[in-house]
């Protein structure tokens, strides 16, 4: 069962790690964020971010769940069928 | 954060260094240099290399490349030279071999370590002829299945070429001063399988973990920074629970753990290895609290006890705080608080010594004692650029320093007790059997050292062969015993001057006579070649405030700030205590 508060602390803590990663407190993140509208989000920090998620998630990505993500919208919804 | 020198027990995770990297560094230090040339996705590495530099407080510029190794060495006009890195650090993926194996016929898969060596060779060679330092990663052990354990029996498979590879680079090193190992594989052997992620690996080419790449990035830093004085040569011990298990004062000798059995093991394993360490020159101190008698007695008669009183060069047992004890160690050990390490099992210890020296590294040992010893080894806090002679006879060289420091307290008068020394030096010019020795005291001296200009044994080998440049190295003994090469000066010709581009001298030998010694020599030589003037210049550091005046000191006079000269024709030699051996070398080497 996934509750919608459960879903609410994945988007704070999955926000936590876009400041973190991309170093920028001021982030805020929404269903159809892409990396074009966050100047840091590039091919490294992409790297970083899902290796974090998957360590604050205790979650395993497949490569092709990564490669297939179209925007955070699509991230938290894979995080939450992991945990699920 | 410490400084370069402190060990970072917990490394910051990739996220962390990533942000340091795009920090700006401190203005102020001249930056090392350093190329990182890779066949795989280089980015993220980098960026732990530079924020790893951040983090140690070591300015550094880097330029990485992918993909282009080759075509970046060989081609003169290349960004990599434009760049004017001094070390190239190269870094032939095992993966990215194995990708190349797969494509080989059977005859080229048993060559490919022969290929894969010339192809390196070419590298150091065209590097070197740049002046560039070599840095290479040796190969990870792949995870070659192809002919299970029977790989180890043919020499046409991947795992039997890939180890090939690696002996044939440490062989290859081992004859090039400029040319290093780094030792990815050794890497390997700790992290395993999280040394790669596959799904990286595949997706986009990064063969090293970011996870994995903070120790990567340390391990780097401390071989970059090693060679520009760094390096840790000290080590003090302290002795109940950390040399042995139990309390000698109270369990006495039959009692401490030492030995095969038990506990005991684990205290042998790491007195075994700290002996190795003794035999490479980093020298071994005793601090402990403790009766001297007490405290002595294992080392003489303690039957499994792997080191002995010979190899420990200051012994400090007493019941005075360990702080006072380190200042005395360091009387006879003077080397740089950084260059210190103090293991010590009690973390009150521990803590006073951090707070009363912060500058040295104080691992935070763990509580069991079989864990001691792969703890402190996975610090790698020994990393040294260099290894000779004079480092295997460092142990006894302070052994004799602490009976001179006996000695001295029995005069009052300072020349009564030079001259009860005995003194002889010898002054010659830079020789070839030198020349690992003289590079080293560039790279490691810091105290007493007018320019702190650093040298690698090539760029010896080219002064000592220049027309243009006199040199002098100096080595001095006692009745106690040799000091051996103390001090090295490089004269430069510049119109009719000799600029002193080097002078520097090993602070053990400080209060002897020897600048006089050699400055005597620094004047014969010129007035032999008829230069008039000799001048002198002070490159201020950290760490160099003690020769800050030391052409006033010397009669020279001041030219301009941090400049002074001194005229050849009415110098007096200067009087010293050393008996000198000067004339008669010279005059053969120079004919």
């Amino acid at each position: 069962m996934v509750t919608g508060q459960d879903t609410d602390a994945v988007w704070s803590q999955l926000e936590g790690i876009f400041r973190e990663v991309m170093d920028d407190p001021g982030i805020t993140i929404q269903e159809t964020t892409t990396a074009s509208d966050i100047s840091r989000w590039d091919s490294i920090t992409h790297v970083l971010l899902i290796l974090a998620v998957e360590k604050k998630f205790k979650v395993k990505f497949r490569t092709t769940e990564i490669q297939s993500l179209q925007n955070v919208g699509e991230l938290v919804a894979l995080i939450r069928s992991k945990r699920s | 954060m410490g400084g370069p020198h402190e060990p970072m027990q917990q490394l910051p995770d990739i996220t962390e260094l990533l942000r340091l990297s795009k920090t700006r560094a401190e203005d102020g230090a001249k930056p090392l240099r350093v190329a990182l040339l890779a066949d795989t996705a280089p980015q993220i590495l980098a960026s732990a290399i530079r924020g790893m530099a951040r983090a140690c407080g070591v300015a550094l510029e880097l330029f990485e490349e992918f993909n282009q190794t080759e075509l970046q060495v060989f081609d003169p006009g290349s960004d990599l030279y434009a760049f004017k890195p001094s070390t190239v650090m190269i870094y032939f993926a095992g993966e990215r071999l194995a990708d190349h194996f797969c494509g080989l016929k059977i005859e080229e898969r048993r060559n490919l370590a022969e290929t894969f060596m010339r192809n390196i060779r070419q590298l150091h060679g065209a590097l070197a002829t740049r002046g560039c330092e070599t840095i290479v990663f040796n190969l990870t052990t792949p995870r070659d299945g192809v002919f299970g354990n029977f790989g180890n029996k043919v020499n046409s498979s991947l795992t039997y070429q890939v180890r090939m590879i690696n002996c044939e680079l440490m062989r290859y090193a081992e004859g090039a001063g400029d040319f290093h190992v780094y030792d990815l594989n050794g890497l390997q052997a700790r992290q395993g399988e999280a040394l790669t992620d596959p799904r990286l690996y595949c997706s986009a080419k990064i063969a090293i973990a970011p996870d994995c790449t903070a120790i990567v990035a340390r391990d780097l830093i401390e071989m970059l920074t090693v060679r520009r004085g760094g390096g840790r040569k000290c080590l003090i011990l302290d002795l109940d629970n950390t040399l042995w298990g139990g309390v000698i004062g109270d369990d006495g000798m039959e009692r401490i753990q030492i030995g095969d059995l038990g506990l005991g093991y684990a205290f042998s394993r790491l007195q075994g290895w700290l002996k190795q360490l003794k035999e490479r020159g980093i020298v071994l101190a005793v601090c402990s609290k403790n009766d001297d008698a007490n405290a002595r007695e294992p080392f003489l008669s303690h039957p499994d006890m792997k080191l002995r009183l010979d190899d420990i060069a200051v012994f400090m047992a007493n019941w005075k705080d360990k702080a006072t004890n380190i200042r005395a160690i360091r009387q006879v050990i003077d080397v740089g608080m950084d260059a210190i390490v103090f293991l010590d099992d009690n973390p009150v210890e521990r803590q006073l010594i951090k707070e009363s020296f912060p500058d040295m590294c104080v691992p935070d040992l763990p509580e069991d004692p079989c864990e001691y010893l792969p703890f402190i080894q996975n610090l790698n806090l020994f990393e040294t650029s260099s290894w000779t002679a004079t480092d295997v006879e460092r142990t006894a060289s302070y052994q004799s320093e602490a009976r001179r420091l006996e000695a001295s307290e029995k005069y009052v008068n300072e020349d009564d007790f030079l001259s009860s020394l005995e003194m002889r030096g010898t002054v010659k010019p830079f020789v070839r059997f030198d020349f690992p020795r003289v590079a080293q005291l560039t790279q490691r001296s810091n105290q007493f050292n007018l320019r702190t200009v650093r040298y690698s044994e090539k760029q010896i080998e080219e002064l000592a062969a220049s027309s243009q440049h006199r040199t002098f190295s100096v080595s001095l003994q006692d009745k106690f015993g040799s000091y051996g090469l103390i001090s090295v000066v490089i004269l430069d010709r510049q119109d009719d001057a000799y600029f002193i581009d080097t002078w520097l001298m090993s602070c053990r030998v400080l209060k002897r006579g020897v600048e006089a010694l050699v400055l005597n020599s620094i004047v014969a030589a010129a007035r032999e070649d008829g230069v008039k003037e000799i001048i002198g210049e002070y490159l201020p550091t950290a760490k160099n405030g003690m020769v800050a005046r030391h052409y006033d000191t010397l009669g020279f006079t001041p030219i301009e700030a941090g400049r002074w000269k001194l005229a050849t024709d009415d110098y007096k030699p200067r009087q010293c205590q050393i008996a000198v051996e000067r004339e008669a070398e010279f005059q053969q080497t120079n004919a």
